[in-house]
């Protein structure tokens, strides 16, 4: 049963791979054992880590968050407690409900535009080296960074606003970042403005490795090209955007740095984000019971968007 | 009519010009295949006449009309392809409807057309399926369909059974040969085998470096070849070469002599003229009161026919023969040239003299 372990990794293998592991079957002897216990000792100090400073922390977390510990940890069981007093909390209304919006927002305007930005540059081929530099810029810039100088392009009093009064228009507005209701999309501005450079990057790699022959046929169907994109090309590229879509969703849920360098959480808590709400309340409130619920919600709730999808792929790779 | 015609058509890479002045009339229901070793051209030429690749100079018609300057779904062609180049994701059904549904073909004449193709290929079981869930034959049958729906002038193929294995190429291989029959369709081919050729072929044209060395039927291909190049690429196995001197309508090599009895020339060559003799393997025969005097060199088993390989003077020839006889074969032998089926070329031009 070890022998075939290599082959059988995932466990609930298919049915079609039980039959390839069947075969891999004889050439298995010794010296095959050797190696594969020499693969699993070096694998001992990852597992290690992954458990003890991972899954530990996690579970420990989970835990706090069932109790009533407040500045130290109290480990007497307490229920729902913490959750209770959690979604009783306006801030974490805000900073809960602002997460789906950040993250909709995020997640459309950068996978969309990176999207467009490779398809225009897998069509105009000529400056492509120049283009790809220019756009994968941004990403070169830490968040903190971003955060600050969109904070400064955006401040009315010495941004674009400023900018566009002293050429003449006196009454120019443009002050969504110290608007509580507007703020938050100037984050996602930013989120996006950073991030689909990278999408761009991984799309256009994938677009250059489509068959040309499949553009030919299209061609040769009369398939105009904007429809080759959408109906053929791109639905080829699903599984390349599904690995943007969890990259970028990934970055929604642990965006701090971002907010704390361009809004800071404000105006008021207008612009708060969970990631923000955490560190915040484990750390200057020194309430760790209420940020470790904070935090389970968030693991819990990226769980819930990310699992059905993930078990849908899966599901569609196995068939 | 010709159903396609090409007239000096040229085509150049930066320095390299991959496609010389070729002409190439192409007759309505012909099946013409372009055939020459990887770089002659042949592709390049079957995609000017697609109109995937732009031409320098020269004139493609389709149908009559002039279509150099067309976009290639408006040349009335339908092309299969070496890849196959499926639509991955959608399903058989799918791939063979869809260009149809954009161009808005209604969609009982889609429904209709599918229909029609799915049977004729032997498909119709498998519209349900994506392509990744298909082997390589039926992968091939999909494409065909695709470009049957088509209902196309002119069906270009571009090398699309090099991706099969050998058992499975024979069987396409006649299976298009049905399908040219029974739809009596104008189409284009490109191959670099040669056998894939002379079996599916009505016409043959051989390329080399951007040139059509010959434009012919494949049996003109291969009992006239026109030129050495030809000669030494069409035929397997391959066509034995010697060089000589023409003297008074007898072939010398070194001390044999070969008389030409009602040997076509197709110019009057020189008394004492240096020429290539050509001489195909079972042209060449054993005989005790044979021209030539060799050894025996080795036996190759063919299956039908066991191919000989004897050692004349310099030279290397080999012989078609029979297995039985080939078996006790060893030492010194006599060797026939059957002198009817000799070509003779001319060295320095290597043309067909």
């Amino acid at each position: 049963m070890s022998a075939r372990l290599p082959v059988a990794v995932g466990t609930a293998s298919p049915p079609s791979q039980s039959a390839e592991s069947v075969a891999v079957a004889p050439m298995v002897g010794r010296a095959y054992r050797t190696r594969s216990r020499a693969a699993k000792i070096a694998l001992v100090p990852t597992i290690a880590i992954m458990l003890g400073f991972y899954y530990a922390s996690i579970s420990w977390t989970v835990y706090i968050s069932m109790t009533r510990s407040f500045l130290l940890p109290i480990y007497k069981f307490a229920g729902a407690a913490q959750y209770e007093r959690l979604f009783a909390t306006p801030r974490w209304h805000v900073a809960y409900s602002n997460m789906f919006l950040f993250g909709v927002l995020d997640i459309i305007g950068t996978l969309g535009l990176g999207v467009l930005l490779a398809v225009l540059l897998d069509r105009a081929v000529r400056f492509e080296g120049l283009f790809r530099t220019i756009m994968l810029y941004p990403l070169s810039i830490s968040f903190i960074v971003t955060g600050l100088t969109w904070q400064w392009v955006l401040s009315p009093t010495i941004g674009v606003q400023h900018f566009v009064r002293d050429l003449g228009w006196d009454g120019f507005v443009f002050d969504w970042i110290t608007q509580p209701d507007r703020a938050i999309y100037t984050l996602a501005f930013a989120g996006v403005w950073h991030q689909s450079g990278l999408i761009m990057a991984i799309m256009l790699a994938g677009l250059r490795g489509v068959d040309r022959e499949i553009w030919r046929a299209a061609r040769i169907e009369g398939i105009p090209t904007w429809r080759t994109y959408i109906s053929i090309v791109l639905p080829m590229l699903r599984p390349l955007i599904v690995t943007c879509l969890v990259l970028i969703a990934i970055a929604v849920v642990r965006s701090y740095d971002l907010v704390v360098a361009m809004t800071n959480g404000g105006p008021g808590f207008s612009s708060d984000l969970p990631g923000k709400f955490v560190v915040d309340f484990e750390f200057e409130r020194a309430n760790i019971g209420q940020a470790s619920a904070a935090a389970t919600v968030m693991l819990g709730s990226m769980l819930a968007v990310i699992s059905p999808y993930l078990y849908f792929e899966l599901a569609r790779k196995n068939r | 009519m010709s159903a396609v015609s090409v007239f000096g058509l040229s085509k150049s890479f930066g320095h390299l010009r991959v496609l010389k002045d070729i002409h190439l009339p192409i007759e309505t229901g012909d099946f013409t295949v372009l055939l020459g070793p990887s770089g002659c051209g042949k592709s390049t030429l079957l995609n000017a006449i697609a109109g995937l690749e732009d031409t320098d100079a020269g004139i493609v018609e389709i149908d009559g009309a002039d279509v150099t300057h067309r976009e290639p779904s408006k040349r009335g062609i339908a092309m299969v392809f070496q890849s196959y180049a499926l639509y991955p994701t959608m399903s058989v059904r799918k791939n063979l409807s869809f260009g149809l549904r954009v161009r808005s073909v209604p969609r009982q004449e889609v429904a209709r057309r599918v229909h029609w193709a799915a049977k004729l290929l032997q498909i119709d079981e498998l519209l349900d399926r994506k392509p990744s869930q298909l082997s390589g034959g039926q992968r091939q049958r999909v494409a065909i369909g695709r470009a049957l729906v088509q209902q196309a002038k002119v069906f270009l193929f571009d090398e699309p059974l090099s991706n099969l294995d050998a058992k499975l190429r024979t069987e396409m291989r006649v299976e298009l040969k049905r399908l040219h029959k029974d739809l009596g369709a104008t189409i284009v081919y490109v191959t670099h085998d040669q056998i894939e050729a002379m079996t599916l072929a009505t016409r043959i044209a051989v390329m080399r470096a951007g040139r059509i060395e010959q434009y012919a039927t494949p049996d003109d291909l291969y009992e006239e070849p026109a030129t050495l190049f030809v000669a030494a690429f069409v035929g397997s196995p391959a066509m034995n070469f010697m060089p000589g001197r023409l003297i008074s309508s007898t072939v010398h090599i070194g001390s044999a002599r070969l008389p030409l009895n009602g040997y076509r020339f197709r110019s009057s060559p020189m008394n004492g003229q240096e020429v290539v003799l050509g001489i195909r393997p079972e042209h060449v025969q054993l005989a005790p009161e044979g021209q030539l005097e060799a050894e025996t060199l080795f036996m190759e088993p063919m299956g039908a026919d066991t191919l000989g390989w004897f050692q004349f003077g310099e030279h290397r020839l080999s012989a078609r023969l029979v297995p039985q006889v080939a078996r006790g074969l060893s030492g010194t032998v006599r060797l026939s040239l059957l002198a009817d089926h000799v070509s003779l070329f001319d060295p320095s031009t290597e043309a067909r003299l």
